[in-house]
C-alpha cells in the first residue's frame, strides 16, 4: 500500500493541484486540498484511485462553504485588479489576462459543468468523469456539450465586454 | 428521422462511441447536412473550450522568502544545529543504556553515578571543549542540558527490559543518527536476552512504551499521516527518502506527549519535522533548547532550522545544512 500510495502521489499530485487550482483559483488552497485528499486516501484506500481522488478533492471544494466565499472574493479581486496586478511584457500580460477571463467564465458555469470540463481537460474518459462526479456515463456527453458551449459563450461575452470597455 | 443529440456528437468527438453506435452516427452525419453542421460546431466548441481551460495558468509554487502561506507564523529563525543535537541526545541515550545496563541498579540514583556514566562523560567533553574554555559561563547551560538528558535516560532505563540486549554506543554526532534509527539495529549488536527475541524485539518493546522513547523509526507514509493526525506536508519539488516517527522529546520544542513525524530528504541533509500540538509551553522550551544546542554543537554552524506553527496546532520545522536564504525558500515550498 505504501508503494501504491507513493506512486499515486507522484502520479496524480501535480494533476490534482492543477485541477483544484482551476476549480478554486487559489494555489495555496489547491495544495491544501490535494494534501487532504491524499490523507483521506491513506485512511480509505481507493479501489479505483484516479476518479476517487478527484471526486474526493472536488467534494472537499464543495463542502467548505467559507472557502467558497473566499474564492468568490478572490475572483472579484482578480477582476478588480485587472492589468495593474500583472505587470510585465505584453505577452505575459495577455496570458495573465486571458487566464483570468477564463477563470471568470468558468465561474459562471454550474459546478457539475465546470468540473466535467476540468476533468476532461486532464484526459479523463467518460467512465472516470461519471464516477468522479456521480453521473451516469450516458449523461457525460450531454454535460460536456452544454459545458463547452456555455464556457465559450461566457468567455466571448467577457471578451466582448472588455473590448467595449477599453 | 432520427438525429443524434449533442451529447452523442460530443461522445463521438471524444472517442467514446464504439462499435455499432459509432458506425450509426457516422453514417447519419454523411447523409444529414444539418447534423454534420452541428457536429462541426460541436467540434469547434470542444476545441475552444479545451483551449480555454488549458489557458488557465497554474502559478508555480512560491519559492520567494518574502511570501508565506496564510496562517503561518514565524516564531524563530536561528543558526543552530538542533537536529544534530537531538542526534547527540539520542546517542547519549544509547550510550547511557550501554553503561547503565552494566551497572548495578543502585547506580541509577541521582548523584551516585560512576565516572563512565554518559552524563559525566558529556560533562567532561563539555568542560574540555575549546568553546567551553573560551566561554566558561556556557558550561552551566550545557551541563544543565546534559543533566536533563541524564534524567530522561534514567526514566528510559526504568522502562526498559531488565536484561535487554546491549545497544550500540554513540561516539560521534553524525553517526548517532543512524544508531538512533531503532528499526535498523546494527550488525554488531549481540542479543543476550532470548526471551525478548534479540535487539529488534527489545527495541520494539521499548519503543512501544511511551515512557521510554528510544529514537526514530521509519514508517510508511500512511502511518506517518496516522501518527500526525492530519496531512503530512512535503517540500514541493523534493522527493522524500523516507518518513520517520519519533517521540516529541527528540525534537527541540516538541510536545513530549506526542510523536513527531520527520520527512527526510537528501540523505538527511534536509528534514521536515511536523507535529500536532496544543502545548503552549513548547515554544519556550524550544528557545531554551536552542540556546543549549547552539553551545553544544557549535562545530556544525551551517546546520540551520526554521520553525513555524499553524493556527490549527500543527508545528513544522525545516532543518538543513543550507544557507539561510535557501532554508527560507525551502519553507515556502512546504505544501
Amino acid at each position: 500500500m505504501t508503494d501504491n500510495l507513493t506512486a499515486l502521489f507522484h502520479e496524480y499530485h501535480a494533476t490534482l493541484v492543477r485541477v483544484l487550482y482551476r476549480r478554486t483559483g487559489d494555489r495555496d488552497r489547491a495544495e491544501d486540498l490535494a494534501q487532504e485528499t491524499f490523507a483521506r486516501a491513506v485512511a480509505t484506500p481507493p479501489r479505483n484511485p484516479r476518479p476517487w481522488l478527484f471526486a474526493v478533492a472536488l467534494n472537499l471544494v464543495r463542502e467548505d462553504g467559507r472557502r467558497t466565499v473566499r474564492q468568490q472574493r478572490r475572483l472579484e479581486l482578480l477582476r478588480a485588479e485587472g492589468p495593474s496586478s500583472t505587470p510585465g511584457p505584453d505577452h505575459e500580460f495577455d496570458r495573465a489576462q486571458r487566464s483570468e477571463a477564463v477563470q471568470a467564465a468558468l465561474a459562471m458555469l454550474t459546478e457539475r459543468d465546470r468540473e466535467a470540463l476540468l476533468l476532461k481537460a486532464e484526459g479523463f474518459n467518460y467512465d472516470e468523469i461519471a464516477e468522479a462526479l456521480g453521473l451516469a456515463k450516458g449523461a457525460v456527453g450531454t454535460t460536456l456539450a452544454r459545458a463547452r458551449r456555455r464556457l465559450v459563450e461566457a468567455f466571448r461575452t467577457q471578451e466582448g465586454g472588455r473590448h467595449v470597455a477599453s | 428521422m432520427w438525429h443524434p443529440e449533442d451529447g452523442v456528437l460530443h461522445a463521438l468527438l471524444d472517442g467514446e462511441l464504439t462499435g455499432d453506435a459509432r458506425l450509426k452516427v457516422e453514417a447519419h452525419l454523411r447523409n444529414c447536412a444539418e447534423c454534420d453542421t452541428r457536429f462541426r460546431e460541436a467540434k469547434a466548441f470542444a476545441v475552444e473550450a479545451d483551449s480555454l481551460v488549458n489557458a488557465i495558468d497554474v502559478p508555480p509554487a512560491r519559492t520567494s522568502g518574502r511570501t508565506r502561506l496564510p496562517g503561518r507564523r514565524r516564531i524563530r529563525f536561528a543558526t543552530l544545529a538542533w537536529a544534530a543535537t537531538l542526534v547527540l541526545a539520542a546517542g547519549l541515550g544509547y550510550w547511557g543504556q550501554d553503561t547503565i545496563r552494566r551497572a548495578p541498579p543502585a547506580e541509577l540514583r541521582e548523584g551516585d553515578r560512576p565516572a563512565t556514566h554518559p552524563a559525566a562523560r558529556a560533562e567532561s567533553i563539555a568542560t574540555t571543549s575549546p568553546k567551553s574554555k573560551a566561554a566558561p559561563n556556557t558550561d552551566e547551560t550545557t551541563t544543565d542540558r546534559v543533566a536533563g538528558g541524564r534524567d530522561q535516560q534514567a526514566s528510559k532505563e526504568e522502562a526498559l527490559p531488565p536484561a535487554g540486549p546491549e545497544l550500540p554506543s554513540a561516539e560521534e554526532g553524525k553517526q548517532a543518527e543512524n544508531r538512533a534509527r531503532v528499526a535498523e539495529p546494527p550488525a554488531e549488536a549481540q542479543p543476550t536476552a532470548p526471551a525478548l527475541g534479540g535487539v529488534a524485539a527489545a527495541v520494539e518493546r521499548a519503543r512501544e512504551d511511551a515512557a521510554a522513547p528510544l529514537g526514530w523509526r521509519t514508517v510508511t507514509m500512511e502511518q506517518a499521516v496516522q501518527v500526525l493526525g492530519g496531512a503530512v506536508r512535503l517540500v514541493d519539488g523534493l522527493t522524500p527518502e523516507r518518513f520517520d516517527v519519533g517521540p516529541g522529546t527528540l525534537v527541540p520544542g516538541g510536545d513530549p506527549t506526542r510523536e513527531v513525524v520527520r520527512v527526510v530528504y537528501a540523505g538527511g541533509g534536509i528534514v521536515l519535522d511536523q507535529q500536532r500540538s496544543d502545548d503552549s509551553a513548547a515554544l519556550r522550551r524550544a528557545a531554551r533548547y536552542e540556546d543549549a544546542a547552539a553551545r553544544t554543537l557549535s562545530a556544525q554552524p551551517a546546520r540551520r532550522d526554521l520553525e513555524w506553527r499553524l493556527k490549527d496546532g500543527f508545528r513544522y520545522v525545516v532543518t538543513g545544512t543550507v544557507g539561510a536564504d535557501s532554508l527560507e525558500a525551502l519553507t515556502d515550498r512546504v505544501r
